[in-house]
């Protein structure tokens, strides 16, 4: 896990982990946030299931992939918190029918 | 429909791709010469990577400016620019399409916007070479740049047990900015050759036009052996181990059996030019063998074989930092008089003191370069079980084994194994996949190409995709008329 | 110099099949493949094994499609038991959806019309009206009026195939030989060629020539004083994120890949060799995409292809041995996934037997002279 060596973002933000209600700090990236918050993996690889982590932070390997708003595979490095964001890690790869639709 | 819906606004003379040195420099010189120009950036605030959030981090008497070190606060300045509006600055903005002909296509904030600029500048500046070895996709695995971006965004730092492993300044920039916390990472590893002769003649050399920096690395070396740091040299066979995380790490140094544990591993072997934009924008490449990786073929002023498209910064070639401002201030000049906005005469008279300087440039990073060689023979000799590929998890020992059918290109390789088809599209092992080949198959690194990256350089939806078929649904800045 | 019994130009589905078919009759094959990489036809298609409605409007057409169609099946468990490579073929059925009410009508005559070439059968289809298709898909567009639906359509892996047929080839004793772009033939005095590849200046001696490069066929024939009909159209293809819940006939508006993705096509486009891709086109395909399956909105694309397919004036292949150059022969057509049981079978044997007899004669380039 990653841990903050000061306060920079003075205002905390609510956003929602996997459902749960979290406090974070704000204006960090949601992969950063990830990071600080547990040493759970932020998704599992679509191709045999493996934990995966971010890896750059930079926008460069795809490995940050989370849900987001109901969005899947988005890339938590580029994407700051905000208020009242949901957040959901990726164990399974999205549904063709993401964001609501009725399943066939 | 066989057009994308238009409107007739303005021109854009200038579309400039990253707001880092080359890119906020560029900005500055455009707007001094009258140029109207857009300053595009997938971050939300100035800075690139080298100077990441510095105006927030340098505001004020935080501690952070201390740890981050003399060079980052360089961004002060190199960062400074004023009046950038809506009109101008486009931050939180993801290109995903760019044309040969200078037509952009980004999302921002949901919606999809293109831009039609008379000329582009790509300075979207470097990204760490791939550093493969058995267990570097476990999560706690992480690059010495993802290390800097926390720190230098979110101000956070990793815990418990941490390696350092690779070759590269960016390495010991990371290692001692960890030092100036208090904080002792368990281990550094050092892959690279031991310092030779070479490397002391080239540094007498650079010494005596830089003295400072050269200075600076030394006062690096001392403070790093002066520390609790455990550093050790020659180091072969690194392996990263653990069960769903990193727990440990296990390597050679100087023939010797080293097993360490870890909470999180960083790796660095250098960085080299972001070509994904120069790539999809089809821009020939030229193959950098000594520094192995691919470059746009550009002429002194930065402009690529595609007339209207040029790259400066590193993203042209590594020079780094300093050497940003210089290319891209080039390129703006000759930018200005494909305009006819400068005349040539003026051009070249302005030219002249930055490639000077540029040129002193040029020495200093080919002292870096003989210091820090690309791992070429840890990548050929990478143990067959490494994934070499990240997302399509593929083996090296998969691309070994293409040379039973005489796979001589990475396109076929491509074809054969997936390997470059995930969502990175070949990011993270198009260098390590051309090298592991190239050795299989006894062809040089350059023939084997490289993949044809295009786009949508960064993915973008059906419903985003679509919408550019429909006159509401996006805003157009600066048609070409 | 190597000398060999049949020299095949072109490394793609087409020249491999016909290639690994002539190795297994017991010739000795060299298969030369160019290192151009962006007109490569073979990296940058769907992978459908389809006959709807291909030959509505040309019997011969229609029959060796279906022929092909039906031969696939054993064709990839021949290919699985000579290399252990699975070209993942499956004969899932296929639908082509109609965006409206005139494009139903369209493909209701043109199915008509196939099956006419049929009169023993084997070439049922089913028309799906709205009601129909909802049952199938509940979200689908409110404009779509109805599809076709064929049972004998089917999928595979076109990569695997490719690979498949490569190491057969090379299982069989073929000699494949790569960064090999041929610029001259040259016929010799006592028979048989000399094929000349440029940078290096090598040769090869062979018996015969088979012209299967693609686009590439264009200045090799013409070089032997033969003009062969075939022109550069462009499609592109949108490919998706991995996702899960897909259950989706292929169809003419998209499959699903073995590795859960969609692939999402496909526009067709004369701008001459041009491979970069163009938002235009992209657009398109999206938005017809959406119009036909709603739910595609919030899906990602990942990536995007642009490949050169070859045409022909009527569509349809071209297989023969070359007008005034005996012992070169040409093969080339846009269906070279469907097609391949037929080229590694029919078309070896008609060129290693010099005659294009049967099922084949119908495609010489005698039927383009009015």
């Amino acid at each position: 896990m990653f841990s903050l060596i000061d306060l920079c973002a003075a205002n905390a933000v609510g956003v929602y982990l996997d459902g749960e209600p979290v406090q974070a700090p704000a204006r960090i990236s949601v992969a950063a946030f990830l990071l600080m918050h547990s040493d759970q993996p932020m998704r599992h690889s679509p191709v045999n299931d493996e934990p995966r982590s971010a890896f750059c932070m930079i926008g460069n390997c795809y490995e940050c992939l989370v849900e987001i708003d109901g969005h899947p595979n988005q890339q938590g490095c580029l994407v700051t918190l905000t208020d009242q964001m949901r957040i959901v890690r990726q164990l399974r790869r999205p549904s063709v029918f993401s964001k609501g639709g009725r399943d066939e | 429909m066989n057009e994308l819906a238009s409107g007739d606004e303005t021109n854009t003379d200038l579309a400039i791709i990253g707001a880092g040195p080359a890119g906020v420099s560029a900005a500055r010189l455009a707007r001094r010469l009258g140029l109207q120009f857009m300053l595009i950036d997938e971050q939300t605030k100035v800075g690139g990577n080298v100077y990441r959030n510095c105006l927030a981090n340098l505001d004020g008497s935080g501690k952070i400016a201390e740890i981050l070190g003399s060079d980052y606060r360089k961004g002060r300045h190199q960062m400074a620019i004023e009046s950038l509006s809506e009109d101008n600055y486009l931050p939180g903005s993801q290109i995903f399409s760019l044309s040969r002909t200078g037509t952009i296509a980004l999302k921002r904030s949901g919606q999809i916007q293109l831009i039609n600029a008379r000329k582009v500048l790509i300075a979207t500046g470097a990204v760490e070479r791939p550093t493969p070895c058995p267990g570097w996709e476990l999560p706690g695995v992480m690059s010495v740049g993802a290390a800097q971006t926390l720190l230098k965004d979110a101000h956070a730092i990793a815990n418990g047990p941490i390696v350092f492993a690779g070759s590269g300044p960016l390495l010991f920039l990371t290692v001692i900015q960890y030092l100036r916390m208090g904080i002792v990472p368990a281990a550094l590893l050092l892959t690279g050759p031991y310092f030779g002769r070479q490397s002391w003649l080239g540094a007498l050399r650079a010494l005596t036009s830089h003295p400072s920096r050269i200075g600076k690395g030394i006062r690096w070396i001392i403070r790093t052996a002066l520390s609790k740091i455990k550093v050790y040299t020659e180091v072969e066979d690194l392996r990263i181990k653990g069960h769903e995380r990193v727990g440990s790490v296990s390597f050679r140094s100087r023939n010797r059996s080293v097993e360490l544990p870890a909470e999180h591993v960083f790796l660095h072997e250098g960085v080299v030019p972001n070509t994904a934009l120069s790539m999809a924008a089809d821009c020939q490449h030229v193959w950098n063998a000594e520094q192995v990786y691919w470059a746009p073929v550009i002429n002194d002023s930065g402009r690529t074989s595609q007339l209207d498209i040029y790259v400066a910064g590193d993203s042209a070639r590594i020079l780094g930092a300093d050497a940003a401002p210089l290319s891209a201030q080039l390129a703006v000049l000759s930018i200005a008089t494909d305009l006819a906005v400068l005349t040539r005469a003026d051009m070249i008279q302005q030219s002249k003191p930055l490639l000077k300087d540029l040129r002193g440039e040029v020495r200093i990073r080919e002292f870096i370069d003989r210091t820090y060689p690309p791992p070429v023979r840890t990548m050929e000799q990478l143990p067959d079980e490494t994934m070499v590929c990240r997302c399509e998890q593929v083996l090296a020992r998969d691309i070994r084994a293409l040379a039973d059918v005489q796979c001589t290109t990475l396109g076929q390789a491509k074809a054969f194994t997936r390997c470059g088809m995930g969502p990175c599209q070949g990011r993270m092992c198009g260098l390590t996949v051309a090298t592991i080949l190239a050795h299989a198959t006894g062809c040089d690194i350059e023939s084997v190409g490289y993949y044809r990256m295009r786009a949508p350089i960064r993915p973008v939806s059906v419903a985003e995709l679509a919408t550019m078929n429909s006159q509401e649904n996006f805003s157009i800045l600066g048609l070409q008329k | 110099m190597d000398e060999y019994d049949v020299l095949i130009v072109g490394a793609g589905v087409v020249g491999t099949a016909i290639g690994y078919g002539l190795a297994k009759r017991g010739r000795r094959v060299a298969m030369l493949d160019d290192s151009s990489y962006p007109f490569r036809a073979s990296l940058g298609n769907q992978g459908m094994v389809w006959r709807q409605p291909k030959g509505y409007n040309h019997r011969p057409y229609a029959n060796l499609t279906a022929s092909a169609v039906e031969s696939w099946a054993a064709f990839a468990d021949e290919l699985r038991d000579e290399v252990g490579i699975d070209c993942a073929y499956q004969r899932t059925g296929g639908l082509s959806i109609a965006s409206g009410p005139e494009e139903l009508a369209g493909l209701t005559r043109a199915m008509r019309a196939l099956q006419s070439h049929f009169t023993s059968g084997g070439c049922e289809f089913e028309i799906y009206d709205r009601s129909k298709l909802t049952t199938l898909y509940p979200s689908i567009g409110d404009e779509v009026p109805g599809a076709i639906y064929t049972p004998y359509d089917g999928i595979c892996n076109p990569l695997a195939l490719l690979k498949a047929l490569h190491h057969a080839f090379k299982a069989r004793g073929g000699d494949y030989v790569p960064a090999s772009r041929v610029n001259r033939i040259e016929a010799l005095a006592g028979g048989g060629f000399k094929v000349f590849v440029e940078h290096g200046e090598r040769a090869y001696r062979a018996a015969k020539v088979v012209l299967a490069a693609g686009l590439g066929t264009l200045k090799l024939a013409q070089a032997l004083g033969a003009s062969v009909p075939i022109k550069p159209n462009r499609g592109q293809i949108l490919v998706t994120e991995r996702l899960r819940d897909v259950n989706l006939l292929p169809s003419n508006i998209l499959r699903p890949n073995q590795s859960g993705s969609l692939l999402i096509g496909a526009s067709s486009d004369d701008v001459g060799y041009d491979t970069s891709l163009e938002l235009v086109a992209s657009a398109n395909i999206a938005n017809r995409a959406l119009r036909i399956f709603p739910w595609l909105a919030n899906v990602r694309v990942v990536r995007m292809w642009s490949a050169l397919r070859i045409m022909t004036p009527d569509g349809k292949p071209i297989y023969q041995e070359l007008p005034g150059a005996r012992g070169v022969f040409v093969a080339t057509c846009h269906s070279g996934i469907t097609l391949a049981p037929v080229h590694a079978h029919a078309v070896a044997e008609a060129i290693d037997r010099d005659t294009f007899g049967g099922e084949l004669s119908p495609f010489s380039m005698e039927r383009f002279d009015v």
